[in-house]
């Protein structure tokens, strides 16, 4: 049995480097999307093992719900990301803004 | 291991078969020019660096000193029973404690999938729809003639 503190290690990582991504990268909306999914992937880890050594199924029911989430949460990213691109031919959302104000 | 088989299964499925999958098209779709990016991420790698360290150690303190609750097991509202599968345990629950629940998350997806469709689609040139406006602008005088043809002639309009 591996120990819990492995779990929330694992999760803690993840999650860091998903926030790392956001801030490192200079506007490509592509990377700011994975950097999102890898933030939800550690709060489901971090779900199922609470649920797993706490011996209550609620937290892999949540866990479910959370991958639903995130899955809408890519398509519509990535439809969003697609209807940018044919208007600007870019993904970088920081260089010369439309909306300066 | 954690036991959660289930939830193990569909997360590898659902993220190496639908969410990798749409970026890789996605990525492969735009002709990315990398090197322009990577040039400018100097400029936020403090930043982010410190942020980063900042929630690692953040973390950290918390997973050191945290500790469950004295009356975890008496307030657990569905202990996992063993001799009972996951997937079996996950179903008990999920289609009837959780029901509104499930057809609330089946609701968010139809509505991810009718948002990207309604976003993508491009108006095809020669796709044939209605156009209200135009049918309730048209009235008998410009849209119907009587004409009286000759046998064995054609009409000319």
């Amino acid at each position: 049995m591996i120990e819990m503190s492995y779990y929330l290690i694992l999760a803690a990582a993840l999650f860091s480097t998903g926030v790392v991504g956001i801030f490192l990268n200079t506007g490509n909306i592509i990377v700011i999307l994975m950097s999102i999914e890898i933030m939800l992937l550690a709060v489901n880890i971090n779900f199922v093992t609470f649920s797993s050594f706490l011996n209550d199924l609620v937290g892999q029911v949540f866990s479910i719900f959370i991958l639903t989430i995130a899955a809408a949460e890519a398509a519509i990213g990535l439809a969003i990301l697609v209807v940018y691109f044919r208007r600007r031919q870019t993904v970088n959302i920081l260089q010369d803004q439309e909306l300066k104000g | 291991m954690l036991g959660a088989e289930l939830l193990a299964m569909s997360l590898v499925i659902v993220y190496v078969g639908a969410v990798a999958v749409l970026f890789l098209f996605v990525v492969m779709m735009f002709d990315l020019h990398l090197g322009v990016i990577k040039q400018e991420a100097s400029r936020y790698k403090s930043i982010g660096i410190l942020v980063g360290l900042v929630l690692v150690v953040e973390l950290g303190f918390l997973y050191m000193n945290w500790q469950s609750a004295s009356n975890t097991h008496e307030i657990l509202s569905h202990p996992i029973t063993p001799g009972r599968t996951n997937a079996h345990a996950i179903g008990d629950i999920l289609y009837t404690d959780y029901f509104f629940v499930f057809q609330l998350a089946g609701l968010v997806l139809l509505v991810a999938i009718i948002g990207a469709i309604v976003l993508t689609l491009k108006d095809q040139a020669t796709s044939k729809r209605q156009s209200i406006s135009r049918q309730l602008q048209r009235n008998p005088q410009d849209a119907v003639t009587l004409v009286n043809p000759e046998k064995g002639k054609g009409v000319r309009l």
